[in-house]
């Protein structure tokens, strides 16, 4: 039986929630288990204080709960199964390097920051920087993949160096800023100024957008890569129209602001 | 000669001798059934035997739509070489000249769980001149080459596994268009998932054996002992009487079972297709460790 960890009430302040990790709470008794010290706040809170347990580690930690107050979920996550039951806070699998957290609820801001690795699952909104890179951090998420089963807020991907970031709904203005490399989909459509100093990433967009004008309208085809991309965002649990996978997109080359190898692919009937 | 019959067939008592290969897999697909094809018989040509062509490769099977990375028709094409640095070489050649080069294709590995691994678009990337990038997709690299058409697409690495080469039948009649017509029979019979038979149309006319009686430079030459003619001129010869052509096909496969069932299915589907005579090539155990001996087909299971 999965170990359950549902939440008893609201905190009384933020809570830093990284210690929930499958792998670590696993290897511990029940009782030393619900001693794990969580920060709540300036305090260090007790886990069965918060929660009430049940079950056992079998690899997979479920987590049950209106979790918008504790951040950091499954921050660092290197192996197992991390499920949500319900919204969470913010740095939701942030610099996450394996394994796979799947949120049935929406996420803060941050979520899967940095992140190298992994798989990260929500369904519902994210706040701002899904997939993103951290003040002062050149480079944002370098690995894994993110499927968002709804709207992503600004900047997403920002920094992004490697990895898939798929969006259901639409994705916040500046998306993709500053992208080293990697790519967002955002099947809802592209907020405006997406791709600013974008390098080498991939930008994708399945409604009308207007890009930037660093960026130059370079041809219309079928992108073999693309067909490939959104077939892998049906196997993470995206409804992606069949149409797309066979259709022609846009290709526009940029930001030529910077080094001009990125693209940002827009379908075609939305797209010139 | 000792051995047993099937129906009107004598099959002889005698083994096929294979040895160890490495192999790859090449899932080839296209905008359409026909690219696919075209893709595929241009990559598998002058892949007879690794004596001249230094890889063997054959259409393994087509594969549907639904079968493939991409979700268009494809082909799995399968090369095998003695070892895993001349197949990488050869790969890289056959992908380059005949894959990317045909009209809408694209690349995939074929053998994905492999851990022994070959550079495929690694190397091939540098024809996009600076202009290639990358993709991982669900944990495999792949490269973007820009050409004139679009864009080819192609698997960073092969997987290479080990594999079993020269199984064989030989089929013959006293009628030419029997044997013929019994060897291709048997063909239909053996192609499958596994199995690669790299001669024309599977079929090859000109057995040979290891090295030559007379010019010691050659590698192979013709199997004096298997060839209708010369059967008064040669002592040990191994053409029965009544016996005036015969036909050998060439069996590679991923496995041992793999190739003992493709000859266990061509020995039968030539028998009933009219063959009166069915051997195998072998060079008394010494070319290789793999023996599969007729006797041990004789039920068709």
């Amino acid at each position: 039986m999965t170990l359950t960890l549902a939440l008893r009430e609201q905190p009384h302040a933020r809570v830093w929630a990284q210690p929930l990790a499958p792998a670590r709470l696993g290897a511990l008794e029940r009782s030393a288990l619900a001693e794990v010290k969580l920060r709540c706040g300036r305090e260090m809170v007790a886990l069965g204080e918060l929660f009430q347990i049940s079950g056992t580690v079998d690899g997979e930690l479920l987590l049950m709960g209106d979790l918008r107050r504790f951040d950091g979920i499954g921050a660092g996550l290197e192996e197992g199964r991390l499920v949500v039951e319900g919204p969470c806070g913010d740095h939701l699998g942030a610099r996450m390097r394996g394994g796979e957290i799947e949120v049935r609820g929406g996420a803060g801001d941050w979520a899967g920051a940095a992140m190298e690795g992994g798989l990260l699952r929500i369904h519902g909104d994210a706040g701002v920087r899904l997939g993103g890179a951290y003040p002062g951090a050149r480079a944002g998420m370098s690995g894994g993949e993110i499927a968002l089963i709804g709207d992503a807020g600004e900047e997403a991907g920002a920094g992004m160096r490697r990895g898939l970031v798929v969006i259901g709904g639409r994705a916040g203005a500046g998306a993709g800023l500053r992208m080293l490399a990697g790519t967002v989909i955002a099947l809802g459509g592209l907020g405006p100024e997406a791709g600013f100093g974008n390098r080498r990433g991939s930008l994708v967009s399945a409604a009308a957008h207007r890009p930037l004008p660093g960026y130059e309208l370079a041809a219309s085809y079928r992108p073999p890569a693309l067909a490939l991309q959104l077939r892998r965002a049906c196997a993470l649990g995206l409804e992606v129209d069949e149409r797309l996978l066979k259709a022609r997109w846009v290709r526009w080359a940029g930001d030529f602001a910077e080094l001009g190898r990125g693209e940002i692919l827009i379908l075609e009937e939305e797209g010139r | 000669m000792s051995g047993y019959t099937l129906g009107a067939t004598t099959v002889a008592d005698s083994f096929a001798e294979a040895f160890p290969m490495r192999y790859a897999r090449l899932l080839l697909t296209a905008a359409d059934p026909g690219w696919a094809q075209e893709a595929a018989r241009s990559a598998t040509g002058f892949a007879t035997s690794v004596i001249g062509c230094k890889v063997e490769a054959a259409i393994e099977r087509t594969l549907p739509a639904a079968q493939t990375p991409d979700g268009r028709p494809g082909v799995a094409v399968l090369l095998f070489a003695m070892d895993r640095e001349s197949l990488a070489k050869r790969a890289l050649e056959r992908v380059g000249q005949c894959v990317m080069t045909c009209p809408t294709t694209a690349c995939f590995d074929g053998l994905p769980g492999a851990e022994r691994r070959v550079p495929l678009g690694a190397s091939l990337r540098y024809f996009g001149d600076g202009y290639q990038a990358s993709k991982v997709i669900a944990g495999r690299r792949l490269w973007r080459v820009p050409v004139m058409e679009g864009e080819f697409l192609v698997s960073d690495t092969l997987g290479v596994e080990a594999g079993v080469g020269g199984g064989n039948l030989v089929i013959g009649a006293a009628e030419e268009q029997d044997a013929l017509r019994a060897a291709s029979a048997a063909v239909e019979a053996m192609r499958g998932e596994g199995v690669a038979l790299p001669f024309p149309g599977g079929i090859v006319r000109s057995g040979s054996k290891v090295g030559a009686q007379r010019y010691r430079s050659l590698p192979a030459s013709t199997n004096h002992q298997l060839a209708p003619t010369l059967r008064a001129q040669v002592p040990d010869t191994l053409v029965p009487e009544g016996v005036n052509a015969l036909f050998e096909i060439v069996i590679d496969g991923v496995s041992e079972e793999a190739v003992r069932e493709a000859m266990r299915r061509g020995l039968h589907a030539a028998s009933a297709a009219g063959a009166t005579h069915i051997t195998a090539a072998n060079f008394g155990g010494r070319l290789g460790p793999y023996h599969f001996p007729l006797a041990e087909l004789r039920e068709a299971q």
